[in-house]
């Protein structure tokens, strides 16, 4: 059911970089009903940070009090809420597709098109790599499909804002 | 100077000035109990029957004196003993540092004897947990964890320190304790923001909760409602921080709350909501309590900035501070006709009519015990019927006299409480007001109070019933009973007495007021079992999500 107000958010979350603060973020997550479509985490370029990006649907209020819950756990450093339309942001895809009776070459243009990159060649298979937009990925996924995806894999959404902006300058 | 983690950890608690923790002793904390052996002159340990009663009693302690209560337990069993106690701390917002043993870092992760991941198992229920995998982390980790535990809004930090991390050895040197983290100063523009509607209003109404306690702001509250002439009521957490018999006072508000502090939300322009959170048991409707008020929502936590109810101004920053900036800056007022349409609906307790051999009632034992007590009595309940009728009827005169647990609604922890706070004041009358359901949860620290002679009455409203449970049943289930009739035959006095306190009982009218004397001239530990009726309701009652408008007043057996 679409609903009023529901929308896609990214936030960009800095972090104290160590193991045990995976399941303090997930648990916030789960214990306050809060929905995460993706969830990405990696080291930065300061070793004693984490980056986190969350792909987030709900409506304003869902995403404030998010973004205060998350704010009071005593490891996380900053928060921003990025607005998936005005800031950089790729995700990773990696499809394993049939490609026997001939598919092959079509595969190859149709990825070609979407700027992907050919991996792995099986003897009834080949395996793409792909970056872009969420958006973009989704509609090379459809264009997959009349060929028969035998597994894939995404990254989720990762992002940074636009311009000279960081998320250091947000307090 | 080399020193083993057992020193660090008992000379890091000194340094943050913890003179007494609660706890019970286990295979993983061996070395922890020999260093409290060893630094007994300086710190005392207080051994309790089980590890629930440890936790409850450092909340106790800390409600009690708003310093952070300590509490140690083994690892495994011990460790999830202190659960309950911690999230029960964790929901009222309690300081509190529970320190748990574990197996040696080499048999972590093994499914070792008593080995459990209380970090783990304790993450939404501490504000932050640390388990010590390196004695050179030790000190500053202990450091850390009271800071925590004071900073801003409080409440429970989990320390879990592996044996042989308690055995290694490592340099230490004292550090003075650092106290909590400065609270960030309220924006003028928010500060503003309010103050215009202060002015701006007709029928102001201030909402104040345990963040009142926990600023210890009520002297700023005072002069605020004193000066703009505005009525105040609390949520139960908030219970002594205004004076009771003050012409301003309406009382509790929310579902056992009085007809004068809910019509007044109902019908204000404007709430003043000061370290509260809107909690269901206060906003049973969301949309429906305070409807037509602006709302100024005074917290040192953002994230209860519109949690539960939406607010106008949201007001960041300590009680203290803002309270004393809103009194300065505004003009004094006079808003007579609302406060005396709502002063009006305030009911005084008039007590039934009894005879010598009518049944005890509970609220006529509360009212002769608030008499015959100083002022400085400190009350802990259970939870319950009794809960309420002590929230009501023991007119609360100073903060951290009210030893309650409010959000997470534990019963049993008033035994545990009772005792964390009779370490923290031996001179001062601590009073347990509990109820047979609950006194039967945790009844196992009566020998606490036995084995340390502590001078606590415990007051049992004894009606044989789970009546909390049961008057729901009567309301909202057509009085089908669900094991709520449990047919115990617990001789209480009995019971008192095979442990080592003494027994009295209290059942007829006439036996209130003379053994309450009695008891509490003993000076030593008693139970008092008071048979009272199973059919007293808790009254008035507002039914769960709703308002006002549908408040009982009266029911029928």
């Amino acid at each position: 059911m679409e609903q009023p107000n529901v929308k896609k958010k990214i936030l960009s979350v800095l972090s104290v970089e160590h193991s045990g603060i995976l399941p303090r973020v997930t648990g916030l997550f789960s214990r306050r009903g809060f929905n995460i479509d993706s969830i990405i985490a990696c080291k930065t370029e300061n070793p004693k940070t984490a980056r986190w990006t969350l792909g987030v649907t709900g409506d304003e209020a869902t995403f404030t009090q998010l973004m205060r819950q998350l704010l009071k756990l005593e490891d996380i450093i900053t928060v921003e809420a990025l607005d998936p339309e005005n800031c950089s942001n790729s995700e990773l895809l990696l499809i394993k597709v049939k490609t026997a009776d001939s598919g092959r070459a079509s595969v190859l243009k149709i990825s070609q098109t979407y700027g992907g990159r050919v991996l792995d060649v099986g003897e009834t298979t080949m395996t793409l790599e792909m970056t872009g937009q969420t958006e973009e990925i989704d509609r090379f996924v459809s264009r997959m499909e009349e060929f028969g995806i035998v597994e894939l894999a995404r990254t989720g959404i990762t992002a940074l804002s636009r311009g000279d902006d960081t998320i250091h300058m947000v307090d | 100077m080399k020193r083993n983690g057992s020193d660090i950890l008992i000379e890091c608690l000194l340094e943050q000035g913890v003179d007494t923790v609660f706890g019970y002793p286990g295979g993983a904390v061996l070395n922890i109990y020999d260093a409290l052996y060893k630094y007994s002159d300086r710190i005392q340990h207080v051994l309790v029957a089980h590890e629930q009663g440890a936790s409850h009693a450092a909340d106790g302690y800390a409600r009690a004196t708003g310093k952070v209560g300590v509490c140690i337990a083994t690892s495994g069993p011990g460790a999830t003993n202190l659960v309950t106690g911690i999230a029960t701390a964790y929901m009222d917002s309690i300081p509190v540092v529970a320190i748990t043993g574990n197996v040696t870092v080499p048999l972590l992760g093994r499914d070792s004897f008593q080995e459990v991941d209380i970090t783990g198992i304790t993450m939404p229920i501490t504000k932050h947990n640390f388990i010590v995998k390196d004695v050179k982390d030790l000190a500053d980790v202990v450091r850390e964890a009271f800071r925590i535990a004071q900073s801003g809004r409080p409440g429970p930090v989990l320390i879990d320190i592996p044996k042989d991390v308690t055995a290694a050895e490592t340099e230490y040197e004292p550090v003075p304790a650092a106290g909590p983290r400065p609270f960030a100063p309220p924006k003028e523009e928010r500060l503003s923001m309010a103050l215009d509607r202060l002015a701006a209003c007709e029928k102001p109404l201030i909402y104040f909760g345990g963040g009142m306690i926990s600023s210890g702001a009520e002297t700023q509250l005072l002069a605020l409602a004193e000066k703009l002439d505005i009525p105040v009521c609390s949520s139960m957490m908030g219970l002594g921080a205004f004076p009771p018999s003050h012409r301003l006072w309406l009382g509790m508000v929310g579902m056992h709350g009085t007809l004068a502090a809910n019509r007044a939300a109902r019908e204000c322009d404007l709430l003043l909501a000061c370290g509260a959170r809107f909690s269901d048991r206060v906003a049973g409707s969301r949309t429906g309590f305070a409807p037509h008020a602006q709302v100024i929502h005074v917290d040192v936590d953002h994230a209860e900035f519109d949690k539960n109810v939406a607010v106008d101004v949201r007001l960041a920053g300590d009680l203290k501070e803002v309270l004393t900036k809103l009194t300065e800056r505004s003009q004094p007022a006079r808003h007579t006709a609302w406060v005396d349409t709502i002063a009006s609906l305030k009911k005084a307790y008039t007590p039934l009519e009894a005879g010598p051999e009518t049944v005890p009632d509970p609220l006529a034992i509360l009212h002769t015990l608030r008499r015959l007590t100083p002022d400085d009595t400190i009350v802990a309940t259970d939870v319950g019927q009794h809960q309420m009728w002590a929230a009501q009827h023991f007119e609360l005169r100073h903060p951290r006299t009210f030893l309650t647990s409010g959000g997470l609604g534990t019963m049993g922890y008033g035994m545990g409480a009772a005792i964390g706070a009779q370490f923290a004041y031996p001179d001062r009358q601590v009073i347990l007001v509990s109820g047979d359901g609950s006194f039967h949860m945790n009844l196992n620290e009566l020998t606490t109070m036995a084995s340390y002679n502590l001078p606590i009455v415990v007051v049992v409203m004894n009606n044989q019933v789970l009546g909390m449970v049961r008057q729901w049943q009567k309301v909202f289930y057509g009085r089908r009973f669900s094991a709520t009739d449990p047919h115990r035959k617990t001789d209480l006095v009995k019971l008192a007495e095979a442990f080592g306190c003494t027994g009295m009982r209290i059942a007829k009218a006439a036996d209130i007021e003379p053994v309450l004397k009695a008891a509490l001239d003993l000076h030593g530990p008693v139970v008092v079992d008071c048979r009272i009726s199973p059919d007293v309701n808790v009254l008035p009652m507002i039914p769960p999500g709703g308002t006002v408008e549908e408040i009982i007043e009266e029911m029928n057996e």
